[in-house]
């Protein structure tokens, strides 16, 4: 049976080494921040009223710090629930720290690195022609089906990780964006 | 046009794919193998380009990656 596997990550924000904010947690104050309301919030999330309070007391007990508060309503309404500064600040460094993830997560560049996932359209069979190593980068020259030699010019410590030494077979990756298109 | 660039291969545009944008372009460099481009729909216009227009796909050499087995 062949496996398939995919890859995946979690982020949560800590205080004083001590995880208060998690993916479930966030989104609770996400809701709360969008309806003013703890009920509402809860109801969105699918998850019991009294959960909901603890989840916000175990974040307020871990920091000692009142993250909602609650504001009565006159006759006419307008009470409800919103996020404290505090509640606030970490509810945007928690989205702010997911969407840096993500976007890490997503750099095609990132991953062709590690040479794990590659998206890149332009994969171009060839053999090393030549490495020539200098301090901080290798310029390595690869000579590929068409009669005509490719030049990478990578880090001295990308080539000694491959090992790359003439005569390797070995692939030159061009991400599309980075071609550019001369026509006389 | 002199330019700084390690790589030039010559090829022929097989296809052109305008988006709104951004379009992708085919160069056969030498049969099978293509090169794609993504570039500006507006360069794309700019260049007048259509199939069969002899090319040059230019690359710099700090944008090549290297992937041994």
């Amino acid at each position: 049976m062949k496996r398939k596997y995919e890859s995946g990550h979690k982020q949560w924000i800590e205080f004083k080494g001590k995880a208060i904010l998690g993916e479930g947690r966030a989104r609770l104050l996400a809701e709360i921040r969008n309806s003013s309301s703890i009920l509402k919030a809860a109801e969105k999330l699918s998850i019991p009223y009294r959960t909901a309070w603890e989840y916000l007391k175990r974040i307020e007990d871990a920091i000692g710090s009142p993250v909602v508060k609650t504001h009565r309503g006159g006759p006419k309404g307008g009470g409800g629930t919103t996020l404290t500064a505090e509640g606030e600040k970490i509810l945007r460094e928690y989205e702010r720290y997911k969407r840096h993830l993500n976007s890490v997560a997503q750099d095609e560049i990132d991953w062709e690195a590690t040479f794990t996932k590659i998206s890149a359209r332009n994969r171009i069979k060839g053999v090393v022609k030549g490495v020539e190593k200098d301090e901080i980068a290798s310029t390595v020259r690869i000579e590929v089906a068409v009669p005509t030699v490719i030049t990478a010019m990578i880090t001295k410590e990308a080539a000694e990780e491959l090992d790359l030494k003439e005569g390797d077979a070995v692939e030159a990756v061009i991400k599309a964006t980075e071609v550019l298109v001369s026509k006389e | 046009m002199p330019l700084s660039a390690r790589n030039r291969i010559e090829g022929v545009v097989k296809a052109i794919e305008k988006g709104e944008v951004a379009s992708t372009v085919k160069i056969e460099v030498a049969k099978p193998v293509t090169i794609t481009a993504m570039i500006t729909k507006e360069a794309v216009e700019e260049l007048g380009l259509k199939e069969g227009d002899k090319v040059e796909a230019v690359i710099k050499a700090t944008e090549v990656l290297v992937s041994k087995e």
